[in-house]
């Protein structure tokens, strides 16, 4: 009996030498092989629940997922997203800051308080060549100087004002030449977080006001006073 | 969609299953990524789900055999619009439920590759004669359970008529590697079904 059984079944184009194919014991085991097949496909069929379950999975109208019809939803979805994101953007207001703009005008020292939009208040940085060793010590010094300048006035300070009413806002004048310049849309914001408006009647019609300022200069509270600044001469 | 396999459809229509070639259930399939009909889809599960079934059932037991059968129609459901028709639907499908048993043998068994699957030969060898009547049968079901899981599953496809290239595309090996189990496969039959004295008396 030879020992090369690796011919072909029947069917296939025959891949090894055709006398071993053609030796008995191989065609007696392919022919076993085939009926094997045969006989063990006929006894291990689906039974007819499990063919009944498939062919309902099959003829079940199951929607297709072809590649263009999710491709669209997600171009779809990204297109949404994109407006979303440009509304988003678009519709929302610029982020407002309390900001303090000091001058000096003869004795005077002017601080116009005001809300400014946050990108003005970062604005792009010009370019500028790099300090020298003592500009860097000089920046170092002021800011240690500001800082010092910080922790004497930590404590919030009260003075009385004027008040005078103007075209884009309120001007405050103090004793010791300060001067205060309240800007309409800082303003309007105040009186839009106060809870009693009442109280802001009364400090629209008041000719004094108490200012408190914290350390950084900026407005606490404005109260409406009851005598004029006492000025020492 | 080229008009050629259009004017072919519509002479086939929808062919009976018995009269089916590979090249109309390629055409079929191409068709149902047009139009999802169920009914081109039952074409397919009365020609090819007790193959499919049978081919899995002897590589596994019957419950997973059933289980992998549904998903893999349920793939080749969901995955029609990929088909490109390079090969024949049968071969695809076979493809799927492949990777479906492969990816369970995994799942079951991480540790343990199915080439490393292979199990001890039964001593017990009948004469291949004795193989033809249908009570011995039996026999030669064991003795193809016993052989390596890629020798048996290539054996398997063979059976299943499918050609040295369909079964290097459907298990992703080589061609040669494809001869080899085969013939590595019927060796190991021949050699378990052999009694061992008619062994013997062939080597004097």
């Amino acid at each position: 009996m030879s020992t090369d059984k690796s011919g072909p079944l029947p069917q296939e184009p025959s891949t090894e030498s055709p006398a071993a194919t053609e030796t008995i014991a191989a065609q007696q085991l392919e022919g076993a092989l085939r009926h094997w097949h045969q006989h063990s496909k006929q006894q291990h069929r689906l039974d007819g629940a499990q063919r009944l379950a498939l062919q309902q999975l099959v003829l079940q109208e199951k929607p297709l997922r072809r590649s263009g019809h999710w491709q669209r939803g997600v171009q779809q979805m990204v297109a949404l997203a994109a407006c979303i994101l440009v509304l988003v953007v678009w519709l929302t207001p610029p982020e407002l800051m309390y900001q303090i703009e000091q001058q000096q005008q003869g004795l005077y020292t002017i601080q116009i308080h005001q809300l400014a939009p946050a990108s003005d208040l970062h604005p792009s940085a010009p370019v500028t060549s790099a300090p020298t060793a003592a500009q860097q010590r000089q920046q170092q010094y002021q800011l240690v100087y500001q800082d010092y300048l910080r922790s004497q006035q930590q404590v919030a300070r009260t003075v009385a004002v004027w008040r005078e009413a103007t075209a884009d806002g309120w001007q405050l004048q103090s004793c010791d030449h300060l001067q205060v310049q309240v800007q309409a849309d800082l303003l309007a914001a105040l009186k839009q977080q106060q809870a009693d408006q009442q109280q802001w009647r009364l400090l629209e019609q008041s000719r004094y006001l108490l200012l408190t300022t914290g350390a950084q200069g900026q407005i606490l509270a404005l109260k409406p006073g009851v005598e004029a600044p006492h000025c020492a001469i | 969609m080229g008009w050629k396999w259009m004017a072919r459809l519509a002479v086939i229509g929808r062919p009976q299953m018995a009269g089916m070639t590979q090249a109309d259930s390629r055409l079929l399939l191409l068709q149902y990524q047009q139009q999802p009909d169920p009914a081109l889809l039952q074409q397919f599960f009365l020609r090819y789900a007790d193959s499919l079934y049978h081919f899995l059932l002897k590589q596994s037991d019957a419950e997973m055999a059933q289980d992998l059968s549904q998903q893999a129609w349920i793939q080749l459901m969901l995955r029609a619009s990929s088909y490109q028709g390079q090969s024949s639907v049968k071969t695809w499908l076979f493809s799927i439920g492949r990777n479906l048993l492969i990816d369970e043998w995994r799942r079951q068994r991480p540790q343990a590759e199915p080439e490393l699957l292979e199990q001890l030969p039964d001593p017990a060898a009948k004469p291949l004669q004795q193989l033809l009547q249908a009570e011995q049968l039996a026999d030669l079901d064991q003795a193809i359970q016993r052989l390596p899981a890629m020798q048996r599953e290539a054996l398997l496809l063979q059976l299943e008529d499918f050609s040295l290239a369909q079964i290097s595309e459907i298990t992703g090996a080589g061609a040669e590697t494809v001869k080899t189990r085969l013939r590595y496969a019927r060796q190991q039959l021949q050699h378990w079904l052999t009694p061992a004295e008619e062994e013997s008396d062939e080597h004097r």
